[in-house]
């Protein structure tokens, strides 16, 4: 077997190595969780340029006020208007675009009157949804590509953008008027979400005045199956604690080397995607564990990132003529 | 706290004050992701901040809720980095706002 395939195996993705790992004494660790979440084998991916709807594109195009149109899209794209305050970039390379217009929302002030533009058409938060996956479609994403719970309802982060100032209209403070609202979808691949907040992988949108769309990033690289593992059984997830290869989140603190007995309480794999900005190769699961670390002297929730990958592959590597 | 007291360091050669309003965890790259949207992106200040925020702690999955906050002249909340010859449009206290956008928060 080649080092790479063991590499990704074995090491948590880049994103979850930013935590420190969880060095332990040989505690005992028991095992809780619900076994539902346990896949038998999981891919991991290889990242390949993106290829971005033209419709979707051309929509924001639209919406930005840019009188362009495209036909083709593999090159990229990045423009903005002649005042700086609306942009689009299309990126395949990175398999993202972000969308900026800093005018969609009511963000003027009047130099004059010293007057704030006012809200209006905001929508409310129980269309955010609607709206978002609206969007999302003209990109040829649909509601199965994005992460849920175990109840199937979408994994969501509300977003308000709130202002609070002086009214020199009504000579009154207005205190957290929100004045950009928007909502983050995280992406979902092969029933396994992604981790964190939808921007390491999957979307933010946010809407000004009368729906217009004041922010949208999509972080939607093109994941292509690569290799599939088994996962670790329940056991071998232990003795993974037990090695030292986990690390521990800032949830809660605990000296590992303290911990007479660890007591999994809730298991679930991840993807772990990568910031707009980053270039990943690969795409891989991780284990994200909810445990109570026993001190001998106090309990304490931690949470754990675990590899979960056996070395053991059951398809060998593809290669993809792209 | 500061406003309550009038100890607001907003001043004319202070646009923006960039924080937060609630705790915050550690975010080894909040100060690379917020240069590099100010920089390589071209964000304003206060876009820039809010999306440093997004990012430094998208990663995690779990604990509280964080909100960012920038308080400033009205005018400010647009700049960009290359707008160094601007002047706050008003120097009357009253005329200071504030944004805040939640960065971090459980589903």
């Amino acid at each position: 077997m080649c080092l790479l395939s063991i590499w990704l195996a074995v090491s948590l993705p880049a994103n979850a190595q930013t935590f420190d790992k969880f060095t332990v004494d040989n505690p005992i660790v028991y095992w809780t969780a619900s076994t539902n979440q346990l896949n038998a084998e999981l891919w991991v991916y290889k990242v390949y340029p993106q290829e971005f709807s033209i419709n979707g594109v051309n929509h924001l195009l639209k919406a930005g006020g840019f009188t362009n149109r495209i036909i083709n899209q593999k090159q990229g794209i990045s423009v903005v208007n002649s005042s700086n305050t609306c942009k689009i970039v299309v990126n395949p390379q990175l398999g993202i675009i972000q969308y900026w217009n800093e005018y969609a929302a009511a963000n003027r002030w009047d130099k004059s009157t010293h007057i704030h533009e006012a809200v209006t058409g905001l929508p409310r938060q129980k269309e955010i949804d609607g709206l978002g996956l609206k969007l999302l479609k003209r990109f040829g994403i649909e509601k199965s590509d994005l992460a849920k719970k175990e109840n199937g309802h979408l994994i969501t982060f509300g977003e308000n953008r709130t202002r609070s100032y002086f009214d020199r209209k009504t000579q009154k403070y207005v205190d957290d008027e929100v004045f950009m609202r928007g909502i983050i979808f995280n992406r979902r691949i092969d029933g396994v979400n992604f981790a964190g907040i939808g921007i390491g992988s999957g979307c933010q949108i946010d809407f000004g005045n009368n729906g217009n769309i004041a922010r949208f990033n999509l972080v939607w690289r093109n994941l292509q199956p690569y290799q599939k593992y088994k996962t670790k059984t329940p056991d071998e997830i232990k003795q993974s604690i037990l090695n030292g290869e986990s690390s521990l989140t800032h949830k809660n603190f605990v000296n590992g080397l303290d911990v007479k007995t660890i007591t999994i309480t809730e298991y679930s794999p991840l993807y772990m995607g990568a910031d707009d900005n980053e270039t990943p190769q690969f795409c891989s699961p991780f284990g994200k564990i909810e445990a109570v670390a026993n001190t001998g002297t106090t309990n304490v929730e931690i949470e754990l990132y675990c590899p979960i990958l056996s070395t053991n592959i059951i398809v060998s590597p593809l290669r993809h003529a792209r | 706290m500061l406003q309550y007291y009038g100890r607001l360091p907003i001043n004319n050669d202070l646009h923006l004050l960039l924080s937060t309003s609630t705790y915050a965890t550690a975010a080894p790259t909040l100060g690379s992701q917020w240069a590099s949207h100010m920089l390589k992106n071209a964000n304003a200040v206060t876009e820039a901040w809010f999306l440093a925020g997004l990012r430094a702690h998208g990663a995690e999955t779990n604990h509280i809720t964080i909100n960012f906050r920038v308080a400033g002249w009205p005018n400010a909340f647009s700049e960009h980095l290359t707008d160094v010859a601007n002047s706050p449009g008003t120097g009357n206290v009253l005329d200071i706002d504030k944004q805040d956008e939640q960065v971090f928060s459980n589903p």
